[in-house]
């Protein structure tokens, strides 16, 4: 089961030829340096559009209008951007869109007449496209128009982000080849003046929903980035270039679980600046609370409870990055390498809340596997295990084993598969004829798991094809070595307890039944074979590794 | 139909299983537990039978080849050595399978007088209550029988004459003897170079069906199955002593009338020689090497909890 159920936010078989479009002039200004705290200039405006609704005949969206909210959210409570300069245009259509931005230039250019300043302008589309235009609520919206609107825009940054299916076009990055390192980024302090233009898939590529996200791929992770996931210097704030290149790694594992990958690309010209910053997450508001993670890790934050409504899945690349989050009760699961952490975070009048600090729930991968529940459909383990064995030959008494097992957790059972050997020693009744029997046995094994709160029970059969070989010292008696094979059967209850990470110390007992082929016996000579069952015992007990 | 077709297959698969584990559990050599002695280097059938002195609840009776270091001279059993690898658990009454699944030891081997080591060993078959139920005989541990009548001997080669106490060439490996042994002693010279017309160990009623001269023996320590012609010593005055016989003399600690003396027996070389035609079992008798005669090949026992009379290999004619 993919971790993220998705869907392709438009058909690919209904797009029109790929064609080369125009860059796309978003104006943009409010580079901010390095040693500012505020990351927008305080003239900057923003335009969301979000539109479920295409053309008649394309499927309707179902999260396109949430993901605009959700960017004009981010940026206003950690890019502090006014609210009277958003302008969130929801199922609206071309004229609409247009005047807004018309709209907004005149008020700029009336701005910079009177007096010449910083400005921005940030653009946002999640919606259905194609190659040529903005399809919104069955009116058209064409790049080349939308080109014109912002070239002639007089803000001096212009940032247009773009999530739809063959947004690459505005990028004109067709293929997927991973682009450069994003970077803006001059050495001097002169203030920033260009175009930024980022794409959530390339020309080729469908661009996907997640229902379990309740939100597109991309901008769910571009939205994570601005919250502080991105910061990758810790600095508490969120460049675009940070933000780039975590959505774009984002994007690109999130929907390697799905059939179809999407590459992220940008385009850029941008003269002069400092760092472009777009969130100071990492230093709070009024709105929100920080949330200080632990390691580098990926998390799960949803909404009060483990199926509530999922909030950020992020993937931090430091340890203890900081993300903004609107005041609430939170789950939180981080995904370590052996287990899953599970918090209850309340983010309330504190600035800040240490997960780390936090008291958590433990459970191992095997554990969910189980459950049917986390991003792995299987478990890979070995064990190493030190038993013995009731008596098999008279005169043997219990024999010492050692076991090496390999076995991979799957949802409904566990199989597995145990190299096993053995060796005893015998005498004869009389005291002579001492001899060493080596047995060597491949088992499969089947089990269920049943897993409480301090250990997991586990019960199943195995299998057991085995090797006999019995070896006669020399000495005054005469015998010649013998060598066969047996079948052996046993039902498994076993008890494990998790130590340290993916090291358990699994205990367990078996009645088992073996098979053999044995020599009839008149008085101490062999007068003939016969194929036995003899019943036994195991018990036994080691480290179990999970990978 | 699915359902149907499911059940099929499960069946069918349990039926693959089972199979598949029967085939397994087939293949190659059957192991052994600790009750596997090794193979058996030599065996011999006795029978056993109770005596008058058997105790109500009798500890485990074992019986064991016992070897006399000290030869064939050698009678007191406290000397003689147990081969471990030949003891077997006796059942008073039941036949009794020895099988010899060790050889003896050098210690074990016969010594000259002078202590060389000889190429023979020789052991009595005896029989001892295991009272510590450890499956050897300890020191205190009462022997409580013997298979009198014989005598058993071994040597890992092929035995000339000279070197044998038999005096007669004995092949490799265990031989049983039938005492005593003449071992090369005779009573007096032949006087007929055959049999003195009696048909030597040809089967008899009486000992009219022997021809003149002739006895019909039926027993010694042990039976003559089905009669045994011979002739007895001392034979009459004038009588007869066949050249072409082999002689046993009178078996110590036997019912044999006193006043015989020996017997002379039909000369044999090979198993061949002994067959008797006129048997209804024609595998009655065998060739004795040591003695070069054909003997009684069954008949034997051991009897329990009676006297424990130890007789001498090699015969001491009076």
């Amino acid at each position: 089961m993919p971790w993220l159920p998705s869907r392709p936010a438009c058909s690919a078989l209904r797009w029109p030829p790929v064609r080369m479009l125009l860059v796309l002039g978003v104006l943009l200004t409010g580079l901010l340096s390095a040693g500012r705290a505020r990351a927008l200039p305080e003239e900057t405006w923003l335009i969301a559009i979000g539109n479920n609704s295409g053309d008649a005949d394309e499927v309707r969206l179902l999260y396109a209008e949430r993901d605009a909210r959700e960017f004009v959210d981010v940026l206003r409570s950690q890019g502090s951007i006014a609210s009277d300069r958003v302008r969130l245009l929801i199922d609206e259509n071309a004229d609409t869109v247009r005047r807004a931005i018309l709209s907004i230039n005149t008020a700029l250019r009336a701005r910079a007449e009177a007096q010449p300043h910083s400005t921005a302008l940030l653009i946002f589309y999640s919606g259905h496209a194609d190659a040529d235009a903005l399809h919104l609520r069955g009116s058209r919206l064409p790049f080349e128009e939308i080109r014109g609107l912002v070239t002639s825009s007089p803000a001096t940054m212009r940032l247009f982000v773009i999530d739809a299916c063959r947004s690459g076009t505005v990028t004109r990055v067709k293929g997927i080849s991973r682009a450069p390192e994003f970077t803006i980024k001059v050495e001097s302090r002169i203030e920033a003046e260009g175009t930024a233009i980022i794409s959530s898939s390339t020309a080729g590529e469908s661009s996907q929903e997640s229902d379990r996200l309740r939100g597109s791929f991309f901008s769910h992770h571009l939205v994570n980035a601005l919250r502080g996931a991105a910061d990758r210097n810790g600095d508490g704030r969120v460049t675009l270039g940070e933000a780039y290149d975590y959505t774009y790694a984002q994007t690109l594992r999130s929907s390697g679980q799905t059939l179809a990958l999407q590459h992220p690309t940008y385009w850029f010209d941008v003269k002069g600046s400092g760092e472009l910053v777009l969130t100071t997450a990492g230093e709070g508001n009024r709105s929100s609370s920080r949330l200080r993670l632990g390691p580098a890790s990926m998390y799960l934050i949803a909404e009060e409870r483990e199926t509530g409504a999922v909030v950020a899945e992020l993937s931090t690349t430091r340890d203890r990055a900081v993300i903004a989050l609107p005041r609430g009760r939170y789950f939180v699961q981080r995904r370590g390498s052996y287990e899953y952490r599970e918090y209850q975070a309340v983010l309330g009048s504190t600035d800040e809340v240490d997960l780390e600090q936090l008291p958590y729930r433990s459970l191992r991968y095997d554990q969910l596997v189980r459950k049917r529940g986390g991003v792995r459909s299987s478990v890979h383990g070995l064990s190493l295990l030190a038993a013995v064995r009731g008596q098999v030959l008279d005169g043997e008494g219990p024999t010492p084993n050692l076991s090496l097992g390999y076995h991979a957790d799957l949802p409904w059972l566990t199989v597995g598969l145990r190299l096993r050997g053995m060796t005893a020693s015998l005498l004869a009744i009389d005291g002579a004829l001492p001899s060493r029997r080596y047995e060597l046995g491949l088992s499969m094994m089947l089990q269920r798991y049943v897993d409480l709160q301090w250990f997991s029970l586990a019960f199943g059969v195995e299998l057991e094809g085995i090797y006999n070989a019995q070896r006669f010292m020399p000495g005054v008696r005469s015998a010649s070595n013998r060598d066969s094979l047996a079948f052996g059967v046993g039902a498994l209850f076993a008890i494990e307890r998790q130590l340290y990470r993916g090291l358990s110390l699994r205990l367990e007992a078996a009645p088992k039944a073996l098979l053999q082929r044995r020599a009839v016996l008149d008085l101490g000579r062999e007068i003939g074979t016969e194929t036995g069952t003899t019943l036994t015992w195991w018990i036994g007990g080691g480290p179990v590794w999970r990978l | 139909m699915a359902t149907v077709r499911s059940a099929a297959a499960r069946r069918g698969a349990t039926a693959g299983l089972l199979a598949g584990a029967a085939l397994l559990a087939g293949c190659g050599d059957g192991i052994v537990d600790r009750g596997f002695r090794g193979v058996a280097f030599w065996s011999y059938d006795i029978g056993t039978e109770a005596g008058a002195q058997l105790p109500e609840n009798p500890a485990p009776v074992r019986a064991s080849l016992f070897f006399a270091p000290g030869g064939v001279d050698q009678l007191d059993p406290e000397q003689m050595i147990e081969l471990s690898g030949s003891t077997t658990t006796v059942e008073t009454g039941a036949p009794l399978r020895m099988d010899i699944f060790e050889l003896p030891s050098r210690e074990m081997f016969a010594r000259s007088p002078s202590g060389q080591v000889l190429d023979y060993a020789v052991a009595r078959m005896l029989a001892y209550e295991d009272i510590t139920f450890d499956g050897h005989r300890q020191k205190g541990e009462y022997f409580v029988g013997i298979n009198a009548p014989y005598a058993f001997l071994y040597t890992p080669t092929a035995l000339p004459a000279e070197k044998s106490p038999t005096a007669r060439a004995l092949p490799a490996g265990f031989t049983a003897l039938l005492l005593p042994q003449s071992c090369g002693q005779k009573p007096a010279p032949a006087t007929d170079p055959d049999t003195c017309g009696v048909s030597l160990g040809s089967g008899c009623r009486t000992a009219q069906d022997c021809g003149t001269g002739g006895s019909c023996l039926r027993e010694t320590q042990l039976g003559w199955p089905a009669g045994y012609c011979t002739i007895t010593e001392p034979v009459a005055s004038g009588g007869c002593r066949p050249g072409k016989s082999e002689i046993l003399y009178r078996p110590e600690y036997s019912p044999v009338p006193a006043e015989i003396d020996a017997y002379y027996l039909r000369r044999c070389t090979s198993e061949e020689d002994c067959d008797r035609p006129e048997d209804r079992d024609r595998d009655l008798y065998s060739c004795d090497v040591g003695l070069g005669a054909c003997v009684p090949r069954r008949g034997s026992t051991i009897s329990l909890f009676g006297p424990v009379e130890i007789a001498s290999i090699c015969a001491k004619p009076r």
